[in-house]
């Protein structure tokens, strides 16, 4: 047996749960990555895949939409939907060099192991209008500094 | 000297005209809990402000993209931690003068984020109002 016989079996499944989920009212969505199947090694190995596996694997993906393990070496690929699947769309430049200017204004301020109201300032003029992706790692890395003893905060207000 | 007494008991009983106005209250104020990179901070923010070493605070700063928090015990340390995902901003957010804090920082984030609001810990009320020992009655006025 082979896994392109159970190829029918497989589409078969796939078109019953995709037109039983629409006449329960939600409309099929299938998944923009396509579940690929990979058998791996000789063809002994592959002969040794059961309808059972096969239907296994399909209703998996489809119920979850998302990458599985089925058994006997067989491997589902991860969808791409998922955002953490898909690469981060690079910022603009001009965030990109805010965001080394306010990374700076840090370093400096680790160097000397102290925060100062004038790192208040040139970090308020820095972060401000940053995107969470490019802030929040910087104001993070102050954070983790400051607990561990390695920045001292003297400013009378608030550090950021 | 029993008079002396006397006078003196008086005297400290006009000058303390306030008593607190209170239910069930709870004042923690800002203790930290550190266990390796990981460190737990906890305190009633009316409690931080209240405290009598004018060096404790607690609370978070929020922004568009980011908050804050942070706490400085009696000690004057000060510990504090980031978090730009929206259910943490939002529990930041939602900070009241009636509120407890406890956040978990690791390496600089807010790992956990917990405020709770309760009436437990409004600042006691101080009524100025109502001595607690009314002076007494003198003779009656002709």
């Amino acid at each position: 047996m082979s896994v392109a016989r159970f190829a029918p079996y497989a589409l078969c499944i796939a078109l019953g749960l995709g037109l039983g989920s629409v006449v329960a009212g939600q409309p099929f969505r299938p998944s923009p990555t396509r579940a690929a199947v990979v058998a791996e090694g000789d063809a002994e190995r592959r002969s040794s895949l059961t309808r059972a596996d096969v239907e296994s694997v399909v209703r998996q993906e489809l119920a979850r939409g998302r990458g599985v393990r089925a058994p006997d070496g067989v491997s589902v690929a991860a969808p791409a939907n998922e955002a953490a699947a898909e690469p981060a769309a690079e910022p603009p430049i001009e965030i990109i060099q805010q965001a080394e200017r306010a990374t700076l204004v840090l370093d400096r301020a680790l160097a000397r192991g102290v925060w100062t109201e004038e790192d208040v300032q040139a970090m308020h003029e820095q972060i401000d209008g940053l995107p969470a992706a490019q802030a929040v790692p910087i104001v993070t890395r102050m954070a983790d500094a400051v607990n561990r003893g390695a920045l001292e905060l003297t400013t009378r207000g608030l550090p950021l | 000297m029993n008079k002396l007494a006397a006078t003196l008991l008086l005297a400290a009983s006009l000058v303390v005209p306030a008593f607190a106005v209170a239910g069930y209250k709870q004042s923690t104020e800002v203790t930290f809990v550190t266990t390796g990179n990981v460190v737990r901070v906890r305190g009633v923010l009316s409690a931080a402000a209240n405290s009598a070493d004018n060096v404790q605070y607690i609370g978070c700063q929020n922004g568009k993209e980011f908050s804050y928090c942070m706490g400085r015990n009696a000690a004057g340390l000060t510990k504090m931690c980031s978090n730009g995902s929206l259910g943490a901003m939002e529990v930041m957010a939602s900070l009241t003068a009636a509120s407890y804090l406890d956040f978990t920082a690791s390496a600089g984030t807010c790992t956990k984020v917990e405020a709770s609001t309760n009436s437990m810990y409004i600042a006691p009320v101080i009524d100025n109002s109502a001595p607690i020992n009314p002076p007494p009655l003198g003779p009656a006025l002709p």
